[in-house]
């Protein structure tokens, strides 16, 4: 009954303030709680918890008020992830903040205990997307700047081979040109050229496969074959 | 009615309706958008730096 009406005058206290714009004057210091309300009573949260449905301000205000301290205290045992503590507990205050609007009294739980929760979530889910953001690299990132104060950037040192681009060009020309050289060669050359080197886009026969397909020995073959090479090359070089 | 206009410390402009923390107040639109603001979202950052305010220490 005492716990009750002290509320009901504290909320009356928090509406009046709100009501002219003001709150109380305390001094909160990151590096200390000793400012930060202290945390809800069983009794004081149950009764707060029954008049949250109907959308009070005041209610919803002390609730988060009174759980900062929540909020400190899970903040600071992330502060080894390279956050700023500052950075840590504005988004544990928006966690609390989203906590108490989507707490549901009816499911029985303490307010804290899901508030915990909901504040330990948003931090992990804000480190992960920050290491997400530190694992992409933008070309534009400077790498380091000299003396006249121009920027390196990772564009300037990512590269491709000379001849990246033009390799598959010139690969095509190549082969026109091999085929218009192919057609200088009679039908029995042009045939062993083909299935040696797979050209008709066959697999490549060994020597002793083509001469037996044709019927005759595999030095002939040989023969035949170093003496078409060096003609193809010299149709080449005729073309280039 | 001026006199119970607060100034949000997320959009800058005097409401009525809202919250108070500590000494900031949050505008009831505001307060609406930050809870259903993503931490992945692009506006997300912004209110993570207007939230301070709310533990901007006071000489």
């Amino acid at each position: 009954m005492f716990t009750r009406m002290r509320l009901v005058s504290q909320l009356f206290w928090y509406r009046l303030l709100m009501l002219l714009g003001m709150k109380a004057e305390e001094i909160y210091y990151i590096g200390g709680s000793e400012a930060l309300p202290p945390p809800l009573s069983r009794e004081e949260e149950e009764y707060l918890l029954g008049k949250l449905p109907k959308g009070d301000a005041a209610v919803k205000a002390m609730l988060i008020e009174r759980n900062l301290r929540l909020v400190v205290y899970i903040a600071r045992k992330f502060e080894n992830t390279g956050i700023n503590i500052e950075d840590l507990v504005s988004i544990g205050t928006i966690g609390l903040i989203k906590a108490v609007n989507t707490f549901d009294p009816e499911k029985k739980i303490k307010l804290a205990t899901y508030a915990s929760r909901c504040i330990e979530n948003e931090i992990l889910m804000f480190l992960r997307r920050n290491s997400k953001i530190k694992s992409e690299v933008s070309f534009d990132e400077p790498l380091n700047i000299d003396w006249d104060g121009n920027e390196l950037l990772l564009s300037d040192v990512l590269g491709t081979e000379n001849d990246t681009i033009y390799r598959d060009l010139e690969d095509q020309v190549d082969r026109k040109l091999l085929y218009k050289a192919l057609d200088k060669l009679s039908d029995r050359e042009k045939t062993i050229m083909e299935l040696r080197f797979g050209l008709n886009g066959q697999e490549e026969k060994t020597q002793k496969d083509v001469a037996d397909m044709l019927g005759i020995s595999q030095s002939y073959i040989s023969r035949l074959e170093k003496r078409i090479i060096k003609r193809l090359r010299k149709e080449f070089n005729k073309m280039v | 009615m001026e006199s119970s206009e607060k100034c949000c410390i997320v959009c800058g402009q005097k409401q009525v309706e809202g919250i108070a923390i500590w000494k900031a107040f949050i505008c009831q639109s505001c307060e609406q958008e930050m809870v259903q603001t993503d931490v992945l979202d692009d506006k997300y950052p912004f209110f993570v730096e207007r939230m301070k305010q709310i533990w901007k220490m006071e000489a």
